[in-house]
């Protein structure tokens, strides 16, 4: 059928800024996207394409777009957060052609959210994914195709948590702004809500989490996801989260943070080597619940 | 931005596609996408809504025989997805049973399944809007796990698992066991080859 190359626009579950890629570059005056920013399958921009080529000859295309976009070169994969906000283009919009584009796109392909785990930084000895976007309150946020995002609980705040008991999970079609609590994760009587990474509704939930809580522990970033949700405001949201070496930092920091308020000791921060504990409340339980982790998470 | 060459069919396309047949909301059909994607971990696409074929309507059971439809959703039009998964309000059954949740072929390439019978508990009082959603998510993930050859499951509360009621259907969770998940890794690896 005609039309599997084009996904639907589905109302009401959509980003709220969504401006194609011409439209930014002021090409088209009014254009949405309505394909994930997924532009090698997009009809619009094949049409597009053709247009520029005739064009081409007789003013340098490339020329034309520096003048354009003068003021927003940023990536296409930027747009969807598959790379940094800060990525920029440096190949005039021909995606066909840019090498950084067909390496994210054989990683997507390789798809290493559907066998195998991400690749990881190291904060301190916690796991930082280097594609996974790092709230303040230790949610993390992953974007999928078609545009989704997948959330779940960083390692830090897995291992401060420790073993989890029982998880409540959100209904589906729940909406959450950004830093709302989304679900709630239970140990021993005691509770913590862990804030939404960004705007959306939520599409999917993972209720392995019900039966099996502490795969949270072992797979945070893989098996232990807790919900899908279909963004909002993706773009603004993404720009209050942190990704890759800033995210390895945060967490770098916090970690300083939690063993400065367990050894009571500012200079005992400086430490290093070795792995963090997984289960960090669990060892220090004295301090309490609300002291301990829900100053973090 | 030109349209990229020397790429092969499937890329940047989902594994699955969720095709409405007929008027389904636009809710519904993200969440099955979703869950579809969230759960399994493979790309997923929605597709442009079709209509139900009329040769699979029964008019002497006012139903809509499921194995039309899915030969219909497999042979009579053409898909680049690996799996398909039609969604329908209409009421779905085969010769041999009342009704169905949902049919697929083992290891076949398109499924179907009907919200119809999800609105309602056993005494036919409506039930909230969470509990239907969740309830469409697992029919889904049944059927389509149908086609990628996984067979019905006895672990607890797998998705796998048989369900002839709606309680049956209310009593398990929406994952698969290690084991289906093993299967279903394996089936998307051959499939991938």
């Amino acid at each position: 059928m005609a039309t599997t190359e084009k996904r639907q626009t589905i109302t009401g579950f959509n980003f709220a800024e969504k401006e194609c890629i011409w439209m930014r570059a002021k090409v088209v005056p009014v254009k949405y996207c309505d394909n994930a920013f997924d532009c090698t399958t997009c009809a619009f921009d094949t049409v597009m394409g053709r247009k520029i080529a005739r064009e081409e000859e007789a003013a340098g295309w490339g020329t034309e777009v520096s003048r354009r976009l003068r003021a927003d070169l940023r990536c296409r994969h930027a747009l969807t957060g598959g790379a940094p906000a800060s990525k920029m283009c440096a190949h005039n919009y021909e995606c066909a052609t840019c090498p950084y584009d067909q390496m994210l796109d054989d990683m997507m392909q390789m798809d290493h959210t559907m066998f195998g785990p991400p690749q990881y930084l190291n904060a301190h000895g916690y796991r930082v994914p280097r594609d996974y976007y790092i709230h303040i309150g230790h949610g993390w946020a992953r974007v999928e195709y078609g545009g989704r995002v997948r959330v779940g609980l960083d390692d830090f705040g897995n291992r401060l948590v420790g073993t989890v008991s029982n998880f409540r999970l959100p209904s589906l079609g729940t909406r959450f702004k950004t830093s709302e609590e989304c679900f709630i994760l239970a140990r021993e009587g005691h509770e913590a809500g862990v804030r939404s990474p960004l705007t959306g509704v939520v599409t999917a939930v993972n209720q392995k989490l019900l039966d099996q809580p502490g795969v949270t522990n072992s797979e945070p970033y893989t098996g232990g996801w807790v919900m899908l949700i279909d963004p909002m405001e993706l773009r603004s949201d993404l720009k209050g989260l942190a990704f890759g070496i800033e995210a390895a930092r945060f967490v770098e920091a916090e970690a300083e943070r939690l063993l400065s308020m367990i050894a009571d000791d500012p200079v005992a921060a400086a430490a290093a080597g070795g792995e963090p504990i997984t289960d960090v409340y669990g060892a220090f339980k004295d301090m309490g619940w609300d002291s301990l982790v829900k100053k973090f998470i | 931005m030109k349209k990229k060459k020397e790429q092969p069919p499937s890329a940047n396309k989902g594994l699955i596609s969720v095709v409405p047949l007929g008027k389904v909301g636009p809710d519904v059909i993200r969440v099955v996408s979703d869950s579809l994607q969230g759960i399994l971990r493979v790309p997923v696409d929605v597709e442009e809504e079709t209509i139900i074929p009329q040769d699979a309507f029964m008019e002497g059971r006012n139903q809509y025989n499921a194995m039309t439809v899915i030969k219909f959703l497999a042979n009579d039009r053409p898909h680049k997805s690996l799996k398909v998964l039609g969604v329908t309000q209409k009421d779905l059954c085969n010769p041999i049973l009342t009704y169905v949740f949902g049919e697929a072929y083992m290891g076949g390439s398109a499924a179907v399944m009907s919200c119809h019978r999800l609105y309602t508990d056993q005494t036919g009082e409506p039930v909230s809007r969470e509990q239907f959603l969740d309830r469409v998510v697992k029919v889904a993930l049944h059927e389509i796990g149908h086609t990628f050859n996984i067979a019905h499951c006895h672990t607890d509360r797998c998705v796998m698992r048989a369900s002839n009621s709606l309680m049956d259907l209310d009593s398990k969770l929406n994952y698969l066991c290690p084991y289906c998940e093993l299967f279903l890794f394996d089936a998307l690896r051959a499939a991938l080859q």
